[in-house]
């Protein structure tokens, strides 16, 4: 089969899997919240910062609450209920009867519940953020970049596992509760890692970095702040350690999708 | 998903964009505790005054700069410490008048020739400049992180009087970055849109008459 011929059965799948995640009026509650997310709570924790860049990075930090948590909403309906219910209805069969190979189908409907949900997020809010401050966004536009790679990449982890559930399980369901278990249960774990470090035991929260790199990140950029229980020697890793753990946690992300794939193509059972 | 579908639902999302940021643009900024200035004072003839320093002001929280003054004047924000530019100007004083007293550099130093020479190898320190104006009600909200020192200018041969408050606002997005792209948004958004709604909606093809 040529490429060409190849291409067509997979702009089906894609525009299948696009029509069923984002059926009208879906998309356009989602690029609301985006964009009047990214007004309401950008810049409410970065006013303090001295310096341009450290202004960037806490901007792009004060986006991470509640928008990346309606992202992560997104992305698991599109995962869990999407992908995981078509297997468990039986409706992936149709999908897997085109003239394609099982990591192409899977390719297509995570371009669709992933990567247009991301594309979504990103462009309203670095477009929103380039209107609220046009010279920080343009002059540190690699900060911006990089503290959102930082971001990600534990929501892009998350992702991956909530879709490793609803293969496995076969029930989209449940692999939607086991995501909002994982995501409270590393927000406990981020909050007591801290405290730790505060108080002088450094390595989970060096350990958890490797799949929450913003925490390295945010050390590299506002330093040895003052501690909450008075002086503390706190680890602030040099730039390259920053970039290190972000490149680290993609590694594992990366893992994770591709043992999705392995599962989707080889085991799935249908 | 045809064409028309696809740009009819890009459309439907730009519009939404455009009405949020519209929104947005509506919320009024709000006075911040702690950080305000104000008073009536004189400003001497073809003489500079200080207002108002703060450490920092971010393009989310600004200053409202309330003037009224009894003839025209002009106000500056600039991106300095109001100790460097006093540095800055009794330096150049001195370069230019080697024989001025100690007693009277503070005074020249204040004179409206320094300002301009300062703003002409500062030019970037300006973060925003009024026209001449005798009552003013202005929100300054810069474009980067900055220093703010305000000055009040007054060109005139006589010595003026003023009243003025100067207060910390915050604002979730200044107006006059917001108000523009949140109406070619929506209007693009409807020009996409309505293609969409009147062959989809209204008009049905042939084929689905059946």
């Amino acid at each position: 089969m040529t490429e060409i011929s190849k291409g067509r059965p997979f702009l089906e799948v894609f525009s299948a899997a696009m029509k069923e995640n984002y059926r009208f009026p879906i998309l356009e509650i989602f690029a609301f919240l985006y964009a009047f997310g990214t007004f309401i709570f950008a810049g409410l924790g970065a006013t303090v910062a001295q310096s341009s860049e450290t202004f960037a990075h806490g901007l792009v930090n004060t986006l991470t609450g509640i928008p990346l948590f309606i992202l992560l909403i997104l992305i698991w309906a599109n995962v869990a209920y999407g992908l995981g219910n078509d297997i468990e209805k039986g409706t992936i069969q149709t999908l897997l009867s085109y003239p394609l190979k099982r990591r192409t189908v899977l390719t297509a409907k995570l371009l669709s519940a992933l990567g247009v949900s991301l594309l979504l997020f990103l462009g309203i809010q670095l477009f929103a953020l380039f209107l609220l401050t046009p010279e920080i966004t343009r002059d540190y536009f690699g900060t911006i970049a990089l503290t959102y790679a930082a971001n990600l990449s534990s929501s892009l982890l998350m992702a991956g596992i909530v879709l490793l559930v609803a293969l496995v399980l076969k029930r989209g369901g449940l692999a939607l509760v086991v995501g909002i278990v994982l995501y409270f249960a590393l927000t406990i774990v981020s909050s007591m890692v801290f405290f730790l470090a505060w108080t002088g035991t450094e390595l989970p929260f060096k350990a958890f970095a490797l799949i929450y790199p913003n925490m390295a990140l945010d050390r590299y950029y506002t330093g040895a702040g003052s501690s909450p229980f008075g002086t503390s020697e706190l680890w602030v890793p040099s730039f390259s350690e920053a970039l290190g753990y972000i490149g680290a946690s993609y590694v594992i992300v990366a893992l994770i999708f591709l043992l999705c794939y392995v599962y989707f193509d080889r085991r799935l059972g249908i | 998903m045809s064409w028309i579908s696809l740009t009819g639902r890009l459309g439907t999302v730009l519009l939404i964009i455009g009405l949020a940021i519209g929104l947005v643009s509506l919320i009024p900024a709000a006075p911040m505790g702690g950080f305000s200035s104000g008073g009536t004072q004189d400003a001497p003839q073809e003489k500079y005054t200080n207002l108002y320093t703060t450490s920092t002001i971010t393009p989310q929280t600004g200053l409202l700069i309330n003037v009224n003054a009894s003839d025209e004047v002009y106000v500056y924000v600039l991106n300095v410490f109001e100790s460097d530019l006093q540095d800055w100007s009794t330096s150049w004083v001195r370069e230019h008048f080697p024989n001025i007293n100690e007693t009277m550099l503070w005074w020249e130093s204040r004179n409206l020739t320094v300002l301009d020479a300062f703003l002409e190898s500062h030019s970037d320190a300006v973060v925003w400049k009024s026209d001449l104006f005798t009552r003013l009600s202005q929100e300054v909200f810069p474009a980067k992180v900055s220093n703010a020192t305000v000055l009040i200018a007054n060109p005139s041969h006589d010595s003026i009087r003023f009243e003025y408050e100067i207060k910390s606002i915050t604002s979730l997005a200044p107006r006059e970055r917001t108000l523009l792209p949140a109406e070619l948004l929506t209007l693009i958004g409807i020009a996409l849109t309505v293609p969409w709604i009147f062959f989809t909606r209204i008009r049905k093809t042939p084929q689905q008459w059946k």
